[in-house]
């Protein structure tokens, strides 16, 4: 692998050199700290390779030397490590309901955070404008370090390339909005823009329950119902930049409609929108309450509640097994707020797929629970200007 | 020194294979019945002497040969060159690989047939020039191949592709693999001919009772297709139904993959526009909608070919 990496960037000695050094912050990010042998062992790199690199590294505050290592005969090694506060990140998750953006550290930890009100109902416009009043809020609230960028997660396909937010079912308005450019335009930094479920994904694999995973299937359970397709390491987008939209698969054959046009999608049983509205009807009334009221319901054991939301776990569980039979992924991770904040669901869920998967499918297939709780998006949307430093050649790969 | 491949397509009731030159070009085809009731053992003996009088037949020897291609249906271990199951072939953990190490030298790949049918179309047939694509094999089962970027996706043991399990409908009738809903009890031949014979039993005047001389149980989704064409009605409503359970299918499919086309083959495809009018109006209406997303789907151009052709291009790529 680390062979393949090479060929494809002797082209160039910036980029190689850009190359290297990424491999050298990876195993350090990866392994805690390591001995300069260490790093030549794990990158490949030659010993003078690692030094002049390590010595740039530590000159720019992104590496330090921490005392010294078990001794393998003769002197003991130096060991370095990542200073995890020598760069910031801004992440922003664009949730239906809520706009989150957060400061984080070079290990994708949240720092500081500002919630902004619901989206929905403004123009696309007057979002950015929010989040780029909050970008500026946390980056000079503290004595910041450098920034290196805002990774943005948004509910609904993205075009990557251009940064370019194509639609959006559960937030009208949002078709073809350069999002990239609007909000690079306000905050002067680089802006990373991807689908919140392959961003979650793309965070679970490197600081959540996926490490080392390369065929995995993220669900994003929350108001609206997403899916991140990593296949092979890398995000399936699928021929128009539309794939793994796992909310409207057809799970009934005469079910109701859809916001999307089908009928019988998984979101109209199994969505957070579709439980509060449900929930609405039966008790007359006219506005949905929240989902988290719906959640803390549950919680308190309101029978009705739990018989909601643990029917729709069970379609997720069907849904979870169609998924396993027919992409063999190494493991589905269901995330958000309904797999988070009502315990009981990931069980219902897991339960419920389990014997319907393939037998040879069922011994290789793991359901997992989110390895990083409410905040899989907002990691994820961090983890998007993360990889430009860590794994640079998926952007290189993708650059026009 | 010119060399040569050949392409094998193992079938539960026949199996042909095809000479080819290095750049695909098939020389010779032989085909023949399977063995089923041999065991493995039977069945690869017969496989291998189909092989040296293919060769024979042109006048060349294992040495000419560069590599040979086999598509088995079943689950199939790429890298070991197992077949874990085949439920056509009533094989379990059959070790392929080791059993023609012991007759020839070279090289084999063994795969899944309708994997192995993807690549042929992709590289050959309808699917020509797609990066991202579906092919779906209606027969006995239902299976498909799935061309992501351009190369096979397998996922992570090899297994991906079995659309045929997918969950159209929570609570609908069992499936052979235990669930209910699959869309193979649906849609694959065996569920054609069985929801026809259902609904004989309230129309003794259908085509479909002549054809099968007066016997509910002779009916097979060709005699469907037959007396859909003669003008009855009943077998017409069948296809047309079909053809909305398979659209349904793929919608979900579709919808998941966002692929650039589908192409739809198979000995059930054989059926044609009575089949593919109602999966591609349903596909359109129940698949998800936004500018610009379109799913066109194309019937294969290989027909049976597919499966020997997708091997020889295997052997190719070795
Ligand atoms: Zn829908
Ligand atoms: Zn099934």
């Amino acid at each position: 692998m680390l062979r393949e990496r090479h060929r494809s960037f002797t082209g160039s000695t910036t980029l190689l050199k850009e190359l290297n050094r990424s491999l050298v912050l990876d195993a350090l990010r990866q392994q805690g700290s390591l001995s300069r042998a260490q790093l030549a062992s794990l990158t490949g790199l030659t010993a003078a390779t690692i030094s002049n690199i390590v010595e740039e590294l530590i000159a720019e505050g992104y590496v330090r030397s921490e005392g010294q290592g078990a001794s393998q005969g003769g002197r003991k090694p130096t060991l370095l490590s990542l200073v995890p506060g020598a760069r910031h990140v801004i992440a922003v998750d664009v949730a239906v309901d809520r706009v989150t953006v957060a400061i984080t550290d070079l290990l994708a930890r949240t720092l500081a955070m500002e919630v902004l009100p619901s989206p929905a109902g403004k123009a696309p416009l007057a979002v950015v404008d929010e989040v780029a009043a909050a970008v500026e809020n946390l980056a000079h609230r503290r004595s910041c370090p450098p920034i290196l960028g805002v990774g943005v997660a948004f509910p609904g396909p993205t075009d990557v390339e251009t940064g370019t937010a194509l639609t959006a079912p559960n937030l009208p308005g949002w078709d073809h909005v350069p999002l990239r450019d609007l909000l690079a335009e306000r905050v002067k930094l680089p802006v990373y823009v991807e689908n919140d479920a392959n961003a979650a994904a793309l965070g679970e694999k490197s600081y959540g329950a996926a490490r080392g995973v390369r065929h995995l299937i993220f669900l994003l359970l929350d108001l609206g119902i997403g899916g991140g397709f990593l296949f092979g390491g890398e995000i399936y987008r699928g021929f128009q930049g539309a794939a793994g939209e796992v909310g409207h698969m057809i799970i009934d054959i005469n079910g109701r409609r859809c916001g999307c046009g089908s009928t019988g999608c998984l979101e109209t049983v199994a969505s957070g929108i579709a439980l509060v509205r449900r929930r609405a009807e039966r008790l007359g009334r006219e506005e949905p309450e929240k989902l988290s009221l719906l959640l803390d319901a549950a919680r308190l054991g309101d029978a009705q509640a739990v018989a909601d939301l643990n029917e729709a776990a069970r379609y997720i569980g069907v849904a979870v097994a169609s998924l396993a039979n027919t992409f063999n992924p190494e493991m589905i991770i269901l995330g958000g707020r309904l797999a988070v904040e009502y315990p009981p669901f990931f069980d219902l869920a897991a339960e419920t797929a389990r014997p319907r998967l393939l037998p040879l499918i069922q011994h290789h297939t793991q359901i997992a629970m989110t390895g990083l709780g409410r905040n899989a998006c907002l990691v994820g949307a961090a983890s998007l200007v993360l990889q430009t430093i860590f794994q640079p050649l998926r952007l290189a790969g993708n650059a026009p | 020194m010119e060399r040569y491949v050949i392409g094998i397509d193992l079938g539960g009731s026949k199996m042909a294979a095809a000479l080819a030159d290095g750049q695909g070009r098939v020389l010779a085809e032989e085909r023949r019945p399977t063995p089923v009731e041999a065991g493995a053992e039977g069945v690869l003996s017969a496989l291998a002497e189909l092989v040296e009088d293919l060769l024979r037949a042109q006048n060349l020897t294992e040495r000419d040969l560069s590599a040979v291609g086999l598509g088995i249906p079943g689950m199939i271990d790429r890298e070991r060159g197992l077949c874990l199951f085949s439920p056509n072939l009533f094989w379990r953990n059959v070790d392929v690989a080791g059993f023609w190490r012991e007759r020839f030298s070279c090289r084999l790949v063994v795969d899944n047939d309708v994997r192995l049918g993807a690549v042929a179309e992709a590289e050959w047939g309808a699917g020509r020039g797609a990066r991202d694509l579906i092919f779906v094999a209606l027969g006995t089962g239902i299976g498909s191949g799935l061309i992501l970027g351009g190369e096979v996706y397998r996922g992570s043991r090899g297994l991906a592709g079995e659309i045929g399990h997918i969950t159209v409908s929570r609570d609908g009738p069992v499936c052979n693999c235990g669930n209910h809903g699959c869309l193979e009890v649906y849609a694959a031949g065996p569920a054609i001919a069985r929801r026809a014979q259902e609904a004989m039993a309230s129309e003794p005047e259908s085509l479909l009772w002549r054809l099968a001389g007066g016997d509910k149980e002779k009916v097979t989704a060709e005699l469907v297709s037959l007396a859909a064409d003669q003008g009855d009605e009943l077998a017409q409503r069948i296809w047309e139904e079909t053809g909305e359970y398979l659209g349904i299918g793929l919608a979900s499919v579709a919808t998941l993959l966002n692929p650039e086309r589908i192409v739809v083959g198979g000995g059930v495809a054989q059926a044609g526009e009575k089949l593919f009018r109602p999966l591609v109006r349903t596909l359109k209406a129940r698949a998800m909608t936004a500018p610009g997303l379109t799913y066109p789907v194309l019937p294969a151009a290989l027909g049976s070919a597919a499966g020997v052709r997708g091997a020889v291009a295997a052997a190719l790529k070795l």
